[in-house]
């Protein structure tokens, strides 16, 4: 925990590089999970249900099995009998929820597209004729579309073991919020409403599955974290330890491929059964339809207590969410918001009344910022609405309210601290870098022109780098005792002093390797280009929870940096022998890769000299040292304690928090209902930036999801059929929709982490959809409209600007 | 069954595959390319384009036989096509963080060779507009733009262009794989949405 004050001037973190994955991708070296084949691979076809909600009376599938190429083809009842179903955070509840989630459906389909079976055979042409050709009975059952229909009385049962469609509801007032509301001058109030999105990458999820006659399993995937291959074998009956999950390249995750267990319990078994290598990859409509990587759907019945002059006093809110027909990632997307929930505000006070209920919609996973996206949504919304409400500018109401500098580390009312930041500044030099003033005089003259732009402003918090209580914090107690989080890396130098670093989580895209070698560099002196890296297996991994979060840059500098020091002392045992000198009297020079006697240039022990030593000169190894130079090391989340057993505080659960302020500037074309961007300007804070053009991208492609969100995607369901079924009606940008988006970076270091550094792969997309929604609902001012929903289409505007 | 007779990267290539195998999955599955992949199969994600003649395709919408008699080239092919556009372009691509996950980056360069061979000093918009038929989930866009911008640049100094980086294919043809087609046949903007 080394605050920058005493770190010496960096020498590679901070300096503009390119990445390392840029040069194997740039010449189509990128191998994904649909590029891999091993010898004898079976392709597989998932039969899905058309209903959103049937029992599954009968599976005929005489027709199908002795159709060409077919090897095997698997119901969900046979595969009951191979596995139990997979495990998922609803076992964490305390008694266990009843929401099974097995490898195919077994007594009931959930919803529209739910496998009920599947079918290997030697080419996808053939599994797919095939699965056509199982025959299903079901019994149709009355649909549960939406969360009120989930709560209506007599309504239809998902899950007969939980006796109802409600999966869980808490009630939390952290602080004096009542008494808050009760003494305030005004209360503002909101509904607002979240969609069902997704982060729809380009590479679907996949996964090929070797199942070894001797008893272990091996698993390429493109799942974004190891954590789910390590509690496949308890579902399989086999050790847990002769699972070796294989990573690969991943063509973007943004959430959906971190905990996917049933493609690949289905393509185990079919393995098992085959005796081949059995893949299954998503078509895009399979993906968006039944692909179980939907973000946060929900509403909220917002309440914000304010004084007369604008000063928050207390925020709480109602949030129904729908969760679709399972609960595998428990109830995380409402839990990481309120890391952040009180916004960079100086709010005392929180209410939370949270309801979580099951559909027929596919069971959510997450989307870039695990419901932070939508949370700081409607944060900002009631400011602005507490801003219009009461006649005070929308940027004056938040400089009142931003937590002042000298009030770090800050405590929120959930107990969860905000390790350090610099509000106020962030929002006085985002107007200046936007040309606040000059848009607004911009806007004035294009009024009275009847035309009309709008410019938003937010300040949103981006926390990153959850600890373990994440998981399962609102189940009110812990029956895994679990508080670790953590992230493992394994670096050797080898004989001839070369680094080599091995990463125990897959990349989705993200520069993990570009920052393992920064850091190694920084640490180490070597030249980050001569680093190998290459990822360990699921097998030999150590502890992690993956590539999620935005966590990896502050796990990983952590593990890399727990690592270099680990290596430097096990050389100093060396290093003194040969400088015969005392340990204790040696230094370390990162810059010159060196030992040398403390305050003595010269003579220096390069690292190939020690390195050489190790491997190759064994008597004479002085005592205390060994052969060879290797460390894995896991690092710890950096700052994190329990939660309250009553309930009170939920501890440090997410202290490493980023900021960010965003004006975006709008014009509303009201003739078309189009929206043009004519600037986007954030100062954005994600404490030390360790590679500026990395930073720069997360930040340009989190904030192009985020205008997705604010302006045309959106899952929709009529009667349990979703209506965006593939690209062509689920609209992600393209590169017109897209504007340069105009950083300035502040770094404000966060005092718990390795350089400083904070988490930045979200923050984008949790930011920018209040800004744009903004923009649009300013630049409609004359029209008097208030949005508190997205996307807003031009069909929106249209009705808008239009209607009587 | 179709017979497809057709230079894929400069090496010819002679595959029975069903009727109904649509060019992507012939390049993938029978003729082992590794630099096409799929992401929509509808034509949409732009994922799968590869050059026909070197105009853009999307691959998932042809039939492999309606490639026959043609010359392919995919993002692994096109430095023995192009030795200094590609150079220029896998370099500026590099160094201007065009690339994060990868999976759109053939695409993106196969099109942006394309505009840049039109237009060698294409700015901003007309590379903004040329890449729409390209989705990125990842980068949002920004830094590809400026790739392609950087990458006009170093090959209107194509005297210093970096060396081309690319295999030298053994056996396959040594003549031009030909002028471009006519724009009137298949191309990136006929499949467009």
């Amino acid at each position: 925990m080394t605050s920058t004050d005493s770190t010496p001037a960096l020498r590679v973190v901070g300096t503009r590089r390119p990445t390392r994955e840029s040069h194997r991708l740039v010449r189509g070296g990128g191998k994904y999970v649909q590029d891999i084949h091993p010898a004898g691979m079976l392709h597989t076809a998932m039969v899905r249900s058309p209903h959103p909600h049937a029992r599954i009376v009968r599976i005929d599938t005489s027709e199908a099995e002795r159709m060409p190429g077919v090897h095997a083809v698997l119901t969900g009842s046979a595969a009951a009998e191979l596995a139990k179903p997979a495990f998922t955070l609803a076992a964490f509840h305390d008694p266990p929820l009843p929401i099974p989630l097995p490898a195919l459906a077994v007594d009931k389909a959930r919803y529209a597209g739910e496998a009920v079976a599947a079918v290997a055979a030697a080419t996808r042409s053939q599994a797919e004729d095939a699965a056509a050709r199982v025959v299903v009975t079901y019994d149709v059952l009355p649909i549960v579309a939406t969360a009120a229909d989930a709560l209506a009385p007599g309504a239809p049962v998902l899950h007969e073991g939980l006796g109802s469609n409600l999966i869980m509801s808490r009630h939390y007032d952290f602080g004096p919020v009542g008494e808050l509301f009760t003494a305030a001058a005004h209360v503002v109030r909101r509904r607002l409403r979240w969609p069902r999105q997704t982060g729809a990458p380009l590479d679907t999820f996949g996964c090929i599955c070797d199942w070894e006659s001797s008893g272990g399993l091996t698993v390429w995937s493109n799942l974004q974290s190891y954590a789910l291959l390590w509690t496949l074998g308890d579902s399989l009956g086999i050790p847990p330890q002769s699972v070796r999950g294989l990573p690969c390249d991943i063509g973007g995750s943004f959430g959906g491929k971190f905990w996917l267990p049933r493609p690949i319990l289905v393509c185990a078994l079919l393995s098992r059964i085959t005796g081949r290598p059995v893949r299954f990859v998503e078509d895009r409509v399979e993906s968006l339809t039944a692909g179980e990587s939907h973000g946060e759907d929900r509403s909220y019945d917002a309440e914000l207590a304010v004084t007369a002059d604008g000063h928050f006093l207390a925020l709480r809110f109602a949030v129904v969410e729908d969760y679709g027909s399972a609960f595998v990632l428990g109830a995380i997307n409402n839990t990481e918001p309120l890391a952040q929930a009180t916004g960079p505000y100086d709010i005392k006070a929180l209410g939370v009344d949270f309801t979580a209920v099951v559909t027929n919609k596919p069971p959510q996973a997450a989307y870039r910022g695990f419901g932070g996206a939508a949370h700081n949504f409607m944060m900002e919304r009631m400011v602005d609405a507490a801003a219009d409400e009461l006649g005070i500018d929308r940027v004056d109401i938040r400089r009142r309210n931003l937590i002042p500098p000298e009030a770090f580390p800050y405590r929120t009312p959930t107990g969860n601290l905000y390790d350090s930041g610099q509000y106020p500044k962030a929002l006085a030099d985002v107007l200046e870098f936007a040309g606040y003033d000059r848009w607004r005089r911009r806007q004035d003259e294009a009024r009275a022109q009847g035309r009309a732009i709008g410019i938003g402003v937010v300040t949103c918090q981006e926390r990153s780098v959850q600890g373990a209580s994440a998981l399962w914090v609102m189940y009110d107690q812990n029956p895994a005792r679990g508080s670790t989080s953590a992230e493992s890396v394994t670096i050797r130098i080898d004989g001839q002093g070369h680094v080599r670093i091995a990463l125990h989580t897959p990349s989705v895209g993200t520069p993990l390797e570009t920052v393992a070698a920064t850091v190694a560099a920084e640490e180490l002196g070597v030249d980050p280009d001569e680093i190998a890296i290459t990822f360990a297996d699921s097998q030999l991994a150590g502890p992690g929870l993956g590539t999620t979060a935005s966590r990896m840059t502050v796990m990983l500098a952590g593990a890399v940096h727990g690592a270099a020091e680990n290596l430097i002392e096990q050389m100093r045992t060396i290093a003194a022998d040969l400088l015969e000198a005392d340990p204790s009297d040696l230094a370390w020079d990162a810059g010159r890769s060196a030992f040398t006697v403390l305050g003595v240039p010269n003579p220096t022990v390069p690292l190939a000299r020690i390195a050489h030593r190790a491997y190759a000169e064994a008597l004479a190894l002085p005592d205390g040292s060994r052969t060879g130079l290797e460390c894995t090391f896991s690092y710890n989340h950096p700052i994190y304690t329990m939660p309250e057993p009553d309930g009170s505080s939920w501890g440090v659960f997410c202290p490493i928090v980023g900021h960010s302020a965003h004006v975006t500037v709008v014009e509303v074309d009201v003739e078309t209902g189009q929206i043009h961007f004519l600037d986007y300007a954030i100062v954005h804070d994600c404490g030390t930036v360790l590679n500026p053009d990395a930073v720069r991208g997360q930040l340009q492609g989190g904030i192009a999801q985020g205008i997705g969100s604010a302006l045309s995607e959106v899952l929709e369901y009529t009667d349990g059929y979703l209506r965006q079924r593939d690209f062509r009606s689920y609209l992600v940008p393209t590169s017109i929709d897209i504007p340069a988006v105009r950083i300035k970076h502040l770094e404000t270091p966060s005092p718990y982490t390795r350089y400083g550094v904070k988490g930045v792969g979200e923050g984008g997309r949790m930011a920018a959809p209040a800004a744009v929604i903004s923009a649009i609902e300013d630049a409609l001012r004359p029209w008097n409209v208030r949005i508190d929903a997205v996307p807003v289409t031009p069909e929106d505007v249209l009705h808008w600007t239009t209607s009587e | 069954m179709a017979h497809v007779d057709l230079r894929v990267d400069g090496i010819r290539n002679s595959v029975a595959v069903d009727d109904r195998t649509t060019l992507a999955d012939c390049l993938r599955d029978h003729l082992g390319c590794t630099a096409v992949y799929l992401g929509c199969e509808q034509g949409v994600c732009g994922a799968c384009t590869v050059l026909l003649d070197e105009v853009p395709v999307r691959s998932c919408l042809m039939l492999a036989a309606q490639a026959t008699d043609h010359n392919v080239t995919t993002l692994a092919g096109l430095g023995r096509l192009d030795p200094a556009g590609t150079a220029a372009l896998q370099s500026a691509f590099e160094s201007e963080h065009a690339v994060q996950c990868g999976f759109c980056t053939p695409g993106m360069i196969l099109v942006a060779r394309t505009t840049l061979r039109e237009n060698p000093s294409a700015g901003e918009s007309a590379i903004r507009d040329a890449i729409h038929g390209n989705l990125c989930r990842c980068t949002g866009y920004q830094q590809i733009i400026e790739a392609v911008q950087a990458a006009g640049r170093l090959m209107s100094h194509s005297d210093d262009a970096p060396a081309a980086d690319h295999p030298v294919a053994d056996g396959g043809a040594t003549d031009d794989d030909g002028g471009a087609t006519d724009d009137d046949d298949v191309t990136e903007g006929s499949a467009a949405q």
